[in-house]
Formats: structure tokens, sequence, C-alpha cells
């Protein structure tokens, strides 16, 4: 697009796959120092509150009370037609964020006490048509050591696991209309990736841990490395994108964009299903997000026994469909709450909840207008505007759409006419991935995917649906931005500056690339 | 269609969308079975198990409760389903559905009167281990199931065995649900008579590190001697720990059953992921209802229904819970629409 006198932002579309370095651009603004610091200071404030004891990612510790509980902490959810078979569809739901490989002796692991689910809505009520339920087992197979393991892994079970002391099995269940079926008992998840002493052939050890089960259902759960990628040192020191430092209210010299994810593994959940067994008649769309819960009760022992006693119904704990919308969307008074919903309580719990006007001042009016001023009135968009004010200002380069956005509505609550509309648009509105099946996938190589999706002009991504290779941060600054009501020439090409994964993906179940093993990081 | 439109049209459509109801849904059919006690049994199998997803099986007679009564705890432990087999021949259906399942050990609950030895045989023949765990009477296979699956058990549940006169279904009648408590809780059971306390359940009592007893039923089916006799037992006469006995109970069976599921912290079914309703009142009431239990897990409420209805207290309880029912087998249409109705309200 082009600025006349204002700023000039580059764009940075080139070719995802080629994009696997850090971005650095300039940008040149004019407005005063002192009103800089001004607002600065007033925005300072702000974002102390909504960042107060939370370190974001995707979903990554995005609400204080999930931030406490890192094993029930989804960090994010994928959903996308599979790139080996288009019959079938890839769910993928993470927890454990941020783990440090080498982070022994107690390294991460499932919790025994976690149910841990990903939901299927397919006729667009927002409750769950389909659910699988992931129940994990931790045994010690050798009470006497202090470690992890006394010897090299080479198997999952036999002789090559007689070494491994901390072990964890699983059931995995689906539950249709309310019945609960048992697919598989005593399910293999591999060991964390300690090193090429303790797991050497790390990939091959954890393919053992790929099973095929009954209705043609592929699964996995296991370490694997993160696969989402973000600068969060910048975007959280006062929503600074470090390829547009110069733009910024408060410019500082350019740097290269650091991916705070980088070396990171997670806990990733991977379910392989046929797309016929999860859609309701004709319509090929089909809404996803996952959750993680706890029982209500847990009693500590006064005995000698240190195991914990928990009872009661299950609470969910966290909750996670679209990427980043608990944390740039929702208020952080509100974030636990949000891990509480389901969807369909989205509308009626958000209704009527929305940002103050922060600082009108800076010439951003929010509006009152709308059901949920939360998504139609969004708190970063009034933001964007006072942080970049020579761009997103009222008298900027490229003005924000005004409220109410029924862009943001199209993403974060119906999903998109024509593309990925539930039940022919007879739906209750509700935050989760919408995914429409029958988009197939041009290739089957993840890493060559479109990372802007929809608006990169590929309607098999993000927000249809989710890929791996999905870039959601720099889709949701663009789409924040305007993009989906300006169009693409007449919004920034925003970035944080990291366009994609530190590994590349594999292409083949599943998907998620392979775990950083503990010896050799230096996280 | 431009960008620019499909927001418009949006802007239109999210005015009409967010004020939309949520879509109305049907009430469920029961689960489909044959008609004797150990199809009710296969059918709740097929329904909580895929083809080859359980090696472990549990196996009791098919014409008399007690021996399945001890099962509740041990399906959830093991994640097995109960099976019902006419005592003297494995009953073909049984034997399907252990194929089916992919079994390779079953367990087999009560002494050789209650499950023969030419069972045993018929079982091995299809090429699966067997384990007994049984005893004399009722009671011993109760407590040796204890002794078999939870022989550190703190806590246990204590339910009748014998039934009133002209009231067969008495026996069991507050003991359908308490399979699926026992299994959610982890807590096994153990017999007694109504008004006495059987020798060897008060000998198990005093022999294992039990701390909390629950009683199931009021003073018709566990009398205040028995339960007497019950915390004279537990007391090791130690002041470091302090033994409870606790009795839940209502007027009927189906309060009986609401109340059994507050114990478990279900204060409305609004609390729990899902319900299962169950025939409470029916002769052979307790087969269903006790094969439930591997239904129970992670999250389930259950309730009774009474022939074609639920009682007003069952629907107190469901109200306005929104969650999905299972109506089990031998429930009838009526009770299940009566049920789902509701749990919509």
């Amino acid at each position: 697009m082009g600025f006349d006198t204002r700023p000039d932002i580059h764009h940075t579309d080139t070719p995802a796959h080629q994009m696997h370095t850090r971005s650095t651009q300039t940008m040149t603004i004019t407005r005063s120092r002192s009103f800089r610091v001004l607002l600065a200071a007033a925005l300072a404030a702000v974002l102390a509150i909504t960042t107060l004891g939370t370190v974001d990612a995707s979903s990554h510790r995005e609400a204080p009370l999930i931030a406490q509980d890192p094993v029930a902490d989804n960090t994010d959810t994928y959903a996308f037609v599979s790139p080996t078979n288009d019959d079938n569809v890839v769910l993928i739901a993470n927890y454990i964020p941020l783990q440090q490989p080498s982070g022994g002796p107690n390294f991460y692991n499932f919790g025994d006490d976690v149910l841990y689910e990903i939901h299927v809505d397919n006729d667009g009520d927002a409750v769950a048509d389909v659910t699988y339920e992931f129940d994990f087992t931790t045994s010690l197979n050798i009470p006497t050591t202090t470690l992890y393991n006394i010897g090299q892994i080479t198997a999952l079970e036999g002789e090559g696991a007689a070494a491994w002391n901390l072990r964890q099995t699983y059931t995995l269940s689906s539950v249709v209309d309310g019945t609960r079926t048992v697919l598989g008992q005593d399910l293999p998840v591999p060991p964390n990736n300690l090193g090429p002493r303790s797991t050497p052939d790390y990939d091959a050890l954890a393919s053992q841990a790929i099973v095929e089960l009954a209705g043609g259902v592929t699964a996995f759960a296991g370490q694997r490395d993160d696969p989402f990628w973000v600068d969060l040192g910048s975007i959280f020191d006062l929503g600074a994108l470090r390829p547009f430092e110069g733009a910024h209210i408060i410019p500082e010299p350019n740097t290269d964009a650091i991916d705070a994810v980088a070396g990171k593994n997670t806990h990733s959940l991977v379910l392989e299903i046929p797309i016929d067994s999860l859609t309701n008649g004709d319509d090929p769309v089909i809404g996803v997000w996952a959750s993680a819960s706890r029982r209500r009760t847990r009693t500590f022992s006064g005995g000698s026994s240190a195991t914990p006693v928990h009872t009661g119904p299950y609470a969910q704990v966290s909750r996670l469909g679209m990427p980043l919308v608990n944390e740039v969307v929702i208020p952080t008074a509100l974030k636990d709450t949000f891990n509480t919903l389901l969807p369909s309580q989205d509308a009626t719990a958000l209704s009527g909840v929305g940002s103050d006007d922060i600082a009108p001042d800076a010439g951003y009016q929010p509006s009152t207008v709308g059901d949920i001023p939360i998504v139609t009135d969004p708190e970063l968009a009034g933001l964007f505007a006072i942080l970049y004010p020579d761009v997103f200002g009222p008298d900027g380069a490229a003005p924000l759409p005004p409220a109410p956005r029924a862009d943001l509505v199209q993403v974060f609550l119906t999903g998109i006419p024509d593309v990925n509309q539930l039940n022919g648009g007879d739906f209750t509105p509700a935050e989760y991935i919408r995914l429409n099946t029958s988009i197939k996938p041009a290739d089957g190589d993840l890493n060559n995917d479109n990372r802007l999706g929809v608006i990169g002009g590929d309607t098999q991504g993000y927000p249809n649906g989710r890929r791996l290779y999905d870039d959601t941060v720099d889709i949701s600054l663009r789409v924040v931005a305007g993009e989906l009501v300006n169009g693409g020439d007449a919004t920034p090409d925003l970035t944080d500056g990291i366009l994609t994964n530190d590994k590349p993906f594999l292409n083949e179940f599943p998907y998620v690339a392979s775990p950083w093993d503990g010896y050799s990081s230096t996280q | 269609m431009s960008r620019f439109t499909v927001a418009l049209v949006a802007a239109v459509s999210m005015l009409f969308a967010l004020a939309g109801p949520a879509l109305a849904q049907d009430s469920p059919s029961p689960i489909v079975s044959g008609p004797t006690t150990a199809d009710e049994a296969v059918a709740w199998s097929q329904a909580t198990f895929a083809d080859g997803s359980a090696p472990d099986v549990i196996l009791a007679r098919d014409d008399n409760f007690p021996d399945s009564l001890g099962a509740g705890a041990v399906q959830a432990a093991l994640e097995a389903p109960l099976l019902l087999t006419n005592s003297t021949l494995l009953s073909p259906q049984t034997a399907a559905e252990m194929a089916r399942l992919g079994a390779e050990r079953v367990i087999i609950l009560g002494g050789e009167e209650a499950v023969s030895p030419t069972v045993v045989a018929e079982l091995e023949l299809l090429g699966v281990e067997t384990e007994r765990v049984g005893g004399a009477t009722r009671a011993l296979t109760a407590v040796a199931i204890i002794d078999r699956f939870f022989p550190n058990t703190t806590a246990v549940v204590v339910a009748r065995a014998d039934a009133a006169e002209g009231n067969p279904t008495s026996a069991f009648a507050d003991s359908i649900v308490t399979a699926a408590v026992s299994a959610v809780a982890h807590v096994p059971i153990l017999l007694t008579n109504s008004d006495t306390l059987l020798p060897e359940t008060g000998e198990a009592l005093a022999a294992l590190p039990i701390e909390n007893v629950i009683i199931a039923g009021g003073s018709e089916a566990v009398s205040d001697d028995v339960l007497d006799d019950i915390a004279s037992a537990i007391d090791d006469g130690s002041s470091a720990t302090e033994e409870t006995v606790q009795r839940l109970a209502g007027p009927s069976r189906d309060v009986t059953a609401i109340e059994m599921m507050s114990y478990l912290g279900y204060s409305s079914a609004a609390d729990a992921s899902r319900v299962i309703l169950v025939e409470g009142y029916a002769d052979d009431a307790w087969a269903s209802g006790f094969a439930s239990a591997v239904q129970a897990g992670n999250g389930a409420a259950l309730v009774l229904a009474n022939g074609d209805d639920i009682s007003d207290a069952t629907a107190d309880f469901l109200s306005g819970a929104g969650v999905p029912l299972i109506c089990g087998p031998g429930t009838t249409q009526s009770a299940c629409d009566a049920a789902f109705a509701a749990i919509e309200s």
C-alpha cells in the first residue's frame, strides 16, 4: 500500500517457506516526543493490568489461574484436513507450555488428575456432538531410583524399556451424544526427549506411540516441539513490533525479532479421524475446541501417603478454540472465567462485556454498539491507534475501521459466510475453530502452506480451521488492523517479525515436530 | 464476493445470529438390548467399548445380583465391562462380546456354584486367561474382591444383600446406583443382611484399615443395629484416627440414588457431564444398573426410572441441566422422554 507522506511499512509477504529468518524493517514517524511519552505513561498502566501475572503466547499461561497450573494449560488447538489423506481431519491440542527440554529430573508429564478433551460441534449449537477424552495413568517401574531413567530407552515396552522409570499410558475414549466409548486402553506415551544417551533415535521411539484404533482413528500423545511462534518479549513491551520499532510511540532501534517459544517443547494430543465420523449430514463444517478439566476437590493426605485424593464433578479449568482470544480479547478480570465457559455460553456470558475507552485523547473512540463489545470493539484496536498513531490513529495512514467490527465477529464468533459457517448459517455464536472439511489441502507439504491463510488468499487456512503453519499472530494483527474490511492493499502488513516455527513440521502423522532434546538444549 | 461485502453481510447476519436460540435436540432412545440380564450387560459393554478395546472383562452369574454388586469399583479400576453368564454354561452372547472386545483376561466373581468350572473351561477354550475371585458366600465374595483389588482401602460401602419378605427387589433397591458410586469413588462394597451384620463382613471391617463407611439406604435396608455394629467393628480404639459411618438414604430408592449423587458432589445434574438413566424398580433392574457403572466415569450422574416415568425428585434433580442423556437398556421411551424433558426444561 502507499502511505504518501506517511510512514512507509514494507510488505513482508515473501513465500512462507522462505521465511525462516527474522525480519527487520524500518518506519519513520514525525510525532513529537513529549506527546509520545504522555500517552505511553497512560498506556503503561493499562498494559500492566492486562498482562499482570501472565506471560502469554497463543494460549500459554494466558490467564492468572491457569498460569499456575501448567499441566492443565491448553496452549494451542489445531484443526485441519489431513495433508496425507483428505478424507481425514487432524485435531491437535497442546498442553504444558514453555517446557525447558533439560528440565530434569522431574520432566514433563500429562496429569493423571486432568481430563483432557477435544470437542467437535457439527450442528452449530455450540455444544459438543463428539468429544475425545484422554485419561492418563502414571507408573513408576523402578521405585528405588531417583531418576527418570537409569539407562537407554530404545522401546516403549519390553527389554528396551527396562531402564525407563516414570512411564505414562492413557485411555482414549469418544463421547457421542453423551455415550462414552473406550477406543483404546494402556496406549503408550513416549518418554521425554532426554538426549542421545538416554533416548537415542528418538523419532523411531516416539513413532512406536502412534496407534491405530477402531473407527479409523489414529492417535498420539506425547512430548513434541512447541509449534507456535511469537515474539513475546516485544509484544508485551507496550505492543512493540520489532519490524516497526520506528513507528511505535516510543521508538527504539530496529532489532531482530526473537521467537520466545523457540527451543521449547509442549505435550501434544494428536488425532487423525475420518471426516464422515465428525460431520453432520451434508454440512462439511465442524467447530473444534479443546479443554482440560479437574475434579472440584483435592484433598491432601494427613497420613503417610503423599498422594492427594481428587473427588467431585469435573470443573473445566482451561479451554481453547481460536488462538489469542483469551490473551488479547478477554479482559484480565474475565480470563479465568472464560476458561470455565462452554462455547454455548459465550454469547450470553460475554454479552455487554467491553473495554472502556482507555485513552480518548488519542483520538480513538470505541463504540458501545454491539452485543459483545470486546469482539466488536476490541481493546487491541484501540491500542493500535495509540501505539502507532501515525499509522492507525484517526489521522494516520491507515485508520482502523470503525466499531462495531463485524469482520471480527466473523473471525471469532460466527465464521465467514460461504466459507466456514455451521449449519447453513443457523447457529449459536461461539468462540471456537470452524473448519470447512470440504476445502482440501493443495499438496501434502505442511511447510509449503500459505502462512497467512484466508487473508493470504488461501481458504484452506486460518481462520478456516487452523493449520500448523498458519501464522496466527500476523494474521490476527492484520485482521484487527482492518484487512478484512479495508483490504490488503490498504492495510499495513503487520508482523511480529517471526514468520515460522523453529523446526519444520512433519508431513506425516503426528505432524508436530519432534521435541528438542535436553542434552542439546540451551534453554 | 469482496471482503468488504462479506463484512457487511456478516454485520446484518450477526444481529440475527447473536440473538438466535440454541438448536432443539431430540429425546434419545434407550440403548437397544435383548431381553435377558446377560443381554443388558452386553448392551452396556457394546456402548462403552470399541472393538478390541477391553483386554479385561469381569464375569458374574446372570440370575442373582450379589456377586455383581461388588464389580462396581473393579470395573473402574480395570476399565472393564461387567458381563453376565448362565451359571452352568457360558452364555453365547457373552462369549461373542468377549471376542469382540478382544478380551485377554476374565475376572470371574463368585464361587463355583455361581460360575461353574464348565464355564471356566469354556472360557479357556476361547483362549482367555481366567481368574476367579470368590468365596463360599456372597459376603465372602465381596471380601475376596477387596482382598484382590483393594487391600489397602480405607473406605467401603456396605449394602444389604437380602430381600424383605414379599419384596424381592428390595435386596438391591438401594444398590442399583451404589455400583456406580463405588466405581466413581473407587470405594469397594461389602454386604450385610438387613437386620444383622454378616460375621464375615464384620471380620473384614475389623481387619481392613477402614476409616470411612458408607451405608447404602435407610434403616429399613440396613438397620440402625447393623450400623452400630459396623461402627464398633471399625473402631480400632485409637484416638489417632476418627472413623465415620455415613448413611446415604432417602424415602425411596430413586431419592437414595440422588443422595448418592450428592455424595459424589452433584448437587444437581447440571454438575454432571451427562446423565445415565437406568430402570430402578423392575425385578432384574440390578443387571443394567450394575453394568452401567462402567459408563459412569468422567463425570456422569446416574438416576433411576420407575417404569414409564421418573419421580418428581428425579425430575427436580435433572431440571434444566442441559447435559446429554443416556437411557440404559431396560428403560422405556416414556421414561427417557420424561428425563429428557426435565433436563431440557
